[in-house]
């Protein structure tokens, strides 16, 4: 199967979304490529791109956002994981009790803010949540919270 | 076949003490998680593991590789499962969703070990499923270069993507071909060929499930895995290096498949370069001769490497 890499205007509205979103530079994602893959944008090392050009593929990198049928754009826990470390602007920093409250389905209180925020745990990102009406929801994957047990 | 000793059998010959092998065969592989380096440091692993309860300490040929030496009594085996056995819930462990750890044998890490990987080279792994080695070969690239993972079964690319996303691989193409078709348009400075095999190195401890193969299966899998064998090296750059692996002890499958590549493609042996207590490749095997640089193989048995039975061998054009 061939990629259908995002030309530069594509490619600006997805890096466009993180810079202003949350606080990111367009350098934060220099040496990346972007595809698109159904309704989601993968990122993958440039280096990649001559093999995927020759070899084809089913799929390279990791997913970094979904794009919805309205054109609005949702942050993935795997790509946010990868590529968003350097994010400085709705990052929210979570205890391990936070975490375990979103994994078991409650919410969590958190300061006025609207829409998709980023998970940070004692200084690592942990995934995406959705802040809605000072309330914190997980948007964490399954197969995050599925087997994850807290002690 | 309820006791893989009975199938074990036909080896009495080539392993030696056979005694204390059958009985390392009836222990469970010790556990062991690969830190994944690209996102976490080694003590920081280490650490969380503790608090946890586990103790868990670096491998000397692989430091990233921890064997787990104490675990948790859990609530999810209920079981205790006694000093350096295998427990369950690792893979329920934050680290674990965080993408920090990689269940591994030991036996495994040895063949990405054994591939030298270096930053910016390009990799192929021609069998890639469920990206074991495939996303420590990602670790060892630092982020640099290309691992290029394989896999031709369908149903085993949904945890090959998974444990690539959630290792956070972003320098990795998947691609679907038969190993022995994988298209000759790109090389590689490293290949490995972990190639699908009988298993019987797995058949280990009390949930061992001994699952032997007749020997016309066998013969068609060996047949299969030299095809595999040859485009790998078909594709392999000059001055690279192959390595090719299996996870079972028949000579058919091992030293056979790749003395018949030697004879082919006029290879060379390389010494593994790992200090590990292998036992060397045959030489012979029921009356016929080998080449002799194959003694530069290993073969992993557990009761002298205590983790999954195991054979591994460097090769270069």
């Amino acid at each position: 199967l061939s990629f259908d890499w995002l030309d530069k205007t594509a490619r600006a509205e997805i890096i466009g979304y993180f810079v202003e979103r949350f606080g990111m530079t367009e350098a934060d994602f220099e040496g990346l490529e972007l595809y698109d893959k159904g309704e989601f944008v993968n990122a993958v090392a440039c280096e990649v791109r001559p093999f995927a050009e020759e070899l084809g593929g089913e799929n390279a990198g990791v997913t970094l956002v979904r794009r919805s049928k309205t054109g609005s754009l949702k942050p993935t826990t795997r790509g946010v994981q990868a590529y968003c470390k350097n994010a400085t602007s709705h990052v929210i920093d979570i205890t391990q009790a936070d975490l375990r409250s979103l994994v078991e389905g409650r919410t969590v209180e958190v300061a006025e803010m609207r829409g998709f925020v980023i998970l940070r745990l004692e200084g690592e990102i942990a995934g995406v949540g959705l802040a809605r009406e000072g309330r914190l929801l997980s948007q964490l994957p399954r197969n995050f919270t599925q087997h994850l047990v807290f002690s | 076949l309820a006791n893989p000793l009975q199938h074990y059998e036909r080896y009495r010959a080539i392993i030696d003490d056979f005694d204390a092998f059958s009985e390392a065969v009836r222990r469970p592989t010790p556990q062991h998680v690969r830190v994944n380096t690209l996102r976490v440091d080694i003590p920081t692993v280490v650490r969380n593991l503790e608090a946890l309860g586990y103790t868990a300490v670096s491998e000397p040929y692989c430091p990233e590789l921890l064997r787990v030496e104490r675990a948790p009594v859990s609530s999810v085996t209920d079981t205790d499962p006694g000093p350096g056995r295998k427990l369950t819930l690792m893979g329920a462990t934050l680290d674990h969703a965080l993408g920090n750890i990689y269940s591994q044998s030991a036996s495994s890490a040895v063949a990405a070990v054994a591939l030298e990987v270096e930053p910016g080279m390009e990799v192929l792994d021609l069998c890639a499923a469920p990206g074991s080695k495939t996303t420590f070969i990602a670790q060892k690239l630092e982020g640099r270069g290309v691992v290029v993972a394989n896999e031709p079964s369908r149903k085993r690319l949904t945890p090959l993507y998974t444990n690539l996303r959630r290792l956070g691989i972003t320098n990795a193409l998947v691609t679907t071909y038969s190993g022995q078709n994988f298209p000759q348009r790109k090389d590689f400075d490293r290949i490995l060929v972990d190639a699908p095999c009988s298993g019987e190195g797995t058949w280990r401890g009390p949930n061992a499930r001994p699952n032997p193969i007749s020997e016309a299966a066998r013969e068609r899998l060996a047949d299969r895995q030299l095809k595999i064998l040859e485009r790998g090296l078909d594709v392999l750059r000059p001055g690279g290096v192959l390595v090719y692996s299996t996870c079972t002890y028949a000579p058919e499958e091992n030293e056979l498949v790749v003395a018949q590549a030697i004879k082919n493609y006029n290879l060379t042996v390389l010494p593994l370069g790992i200090d590990l207590p292998a036992q060397p490749g045959l030489v012979n095997w029921e009356g016929q001769e080998l080449p002799e640089q194959l003694a530069l193989a290993a073969r992993l048995y557990p009761h002298h490497f205590d983790s999954e039975g195991f054979f591994v061998v460097r090769l270069a054009r």
